[in-house]
């Protein structure tokens, strides 16, 4: 029993994470219908750059402002990173067939994989000093570590940020009127193309925040990329183009994992783990291929 | 009337799509400051090209503007981009009730003022002042409102951008008549009270012709008629073919074979 709370509560650590990439995934496709197979690079290459930053500076200052500062750093990085990304591979595909669009994200992912190869030692690397203290919490009995705790805070406080720009300001709902009509957005003077750079900069960053949570729980290697497929699983079943889907699957995934590790890794010894969000997957697909909250076509009757 | 008091000036454009399919060659239309000018004909005319060659959203489906020029103000725009021509205040409402279906009504609206973000909660109430109904469904998803609704949204949602040229697109689309009816006495309203000048295109001849005092009517993508509405609504081309009516002004009979013969006098 108290198994099973350890690996419900962790596992919901671990979703949140997913669920904030997830986030990012799903501004790309809503707005621009790009399903980005590189997200998981994305999320590789804000881990990085926040670790460099973070390098440099925990030399000169105390761990705490240090690491903020850092993860303000790959922001602005993911930010600038997004709007290039979009400029230059991204704008000449508007218009062009979607598996076309596709298919440069498939080179973009490997694009980033060989930049992180180059710029950075492709061996696993720790954030050091560590960030956060490796003395667990215990609450009612529970054994939490403090990263995934905070993991788990700063993944909320992104997404409330994200969900209430998307829902209140005048660019989010710009970019749900230009996922919903190209023309009509158009017509109305909003900019697609600076609607489809703020998805994607939104996109890097969050998974820059993702990426770096991972690399403090595990450490940076490059297997942080493979992490982009489990963007997939989260999706499908939230919806592709739902942000609460992509909350409420981050977490279920993350959930799933775990408790699959947990629980029939002794049957199936390996990489249960790491099947088992693609299993569910599949079967889910069967059943509900709109997802949880995917759009189906409103039509009125 | 003055020179200067031309808003729109469109000369003699030649449009083209892909760069080989010639839809309109040779149009020229005037709209004057404050009034409403309406542009007829049957599909497949050129009319929604010439409103898309203005906004500039011909650019997005591959067309340009390959002869001739339109001035807004003055000013050269055939060349400019969408954004950029409705920064300086022309706005298109496309035909159809393109609402944003999953936005609720209220953020449909906000998302028309987005040009302009300053004094929205004003202009929300204008919008509601003259579309009450949109004010009961503002918080309905649009998708799901009726269709008559969705055309005062898309009406609406333009006017929250302040137009100094509105291009209204066959409003009357796939409405019940005494809706069309309301919605035609709004447009007549906000052309009157704002001081908006409106360019329709219509395909229901009669009503259009009552709104506005000046039209032009176009076939095959060229002007083959313009005049003021009292002078259109007597011509006898007009008449037979787009109002339905005999030289003797009686509702045409279909028993008299002898219809079709005539030839429209614009074809020769």
């Amino acid at each position: 029993m108290e198994n099973l709370l350890q690996l419900i509560v962790t596992g919901i650590m671990l979703g949140s994470i997913y669920a904030l990439v997830a986030l990012g995934w799903v501004l790309i496709y809503k707005c621009s219908g790009v399903l980005n197979l590189a997200m998981g690079e994305l999320t590789m290459i804000g881990g990085y750059v926040c670790l460099s930053i973070y390098t440099l500076l925990a030399a000169r200052m105390s761990v705490t402002p240090a690491f903020l500062v850092a993860l303000g750093g790959s922001l602005v990085v993911g930010v600038l990173l997004g709007l290039m990304t979009e400029r230059l591979f991204l704008r000449k595909m508007i218009g062009e067939p979607i598996l076309s669009v596709i298919m440069v994200t498939v080179g973009l992912s490997f694009f980033f994989k060989g930049i992180v190869f180059i710029i950075w030692n492709p061996d696993t690397v720790q954030f050091a000093p560590r960030v956060f203290d490796v003395q667990n919490i215990h609450i009612a009995g529970l054994a939490i570590e403090r990263v995934q705790l905070w993991s788990f805070f700063a993944s909320i406080v992104l997404m409330v940020i994200f969900v209430s720009f998307f829902k209140y300001t005048r660019w989010g709902l710009a970019m749900q009127a230009c996922a919903d009509d190209e023309m009509a957005a158009l017509s109305l003077g909003v900019s697609a193309k600076f609607v489809y750079a703020l998805a994607w900069a939104i996109a890097f960053m969050s998974a820059g925040v993702g990426g770096t949570l991972l690399g403090n729980i595990n450490g940076l290697n490059l297997s942080i990329s493979g992490f982009g497929l489990l963007v997939l699983p989260v999706v499908v079943f939230g919806g592709l183009n739902s942000i609460p889907g992509a909350i409420v699957g981050g977490i279920t995934i993350g959930l799933l994992q775990n408790l699959c590790g947990g629980y029939l890794d002794i049957y199936f010894p390996g990489g249960i783990k790491e099947i088992a969000p693609f299993v569910f997957m599949v079967f889910f697909l069967l059943f509900k291929p709109f997802g949880l909250w995917g759009w189906e076509r409103i039509e009125r009757v | 009337m003055a020179e200067s008091e031309k808003i729109l000036k469109i000369n003699n454009i030649e449009v083209r799509y892909h760069e080989v399919i010639l839809v309109l060659k040779g149009v020229s239309i005037e709209v004057p400051e404050g009034a409403i000018v309406a542009l007829l004909g049957a599909n497949g005319a050129g009319k929604s090209t010439t409103l898309k060659a203005v906004s500039g959203l011909l650019k997005h489906e591959d067309g340009e503007v390959t002869d001739g020029s339109i001035e807004f103000k003055g000013e050269r725009i055939h060349k400019l981009e969408a954004e950029t021509i409705s920064k300086r205040g022309i706005f298109q409402i496309i035909e159809g009730r393109r609402v944003f279906d999953h936005l609720t009504v209220e953020e449909n609206l906000i998302v028309g003022g987005h040009l302009r973000p300053t004094g929205l909660k004003d202009r929300l109430d204008m919008v509601y002042h003259y579309f009450p109904r949109l004010r009961e469904r503002r918080n309905v998803l649009a998708g799901f409102v009726s269709g008559g609704e969705q055309q005062m949204s898309v009406i609406g949602r333009a006017m929250m951008a302040q137009p100094k040229l509105m291009l209204l697109d066959e409003p009357s689309m796939g409405l019940a008549p005494l809706l069309i009816k309301e919605i035609f006495e709004i447009i007549l309203r906000l052309n009157q009270q704002e001081r908006i000048p409106i360019l329709l295109v219509e395909q229901n001849v009669k009503l259009a012709l009552t709104v506005a005092p000046y039209a032009h009517v176009m076939e095959n993508g060229r002007i083959v008629m313009d005049g003021t509405s009292e002078t259109l609504k007597e011509n006898p081309d007009i008449r037979d073919f787009y109002l339905g009516l005999t030289d003797v002004g009686g509702r045409k009979s279909f028993r008299d074979v002898k219809h079709y013969k005539r030839r429209k006098r614009w074809l020769t």
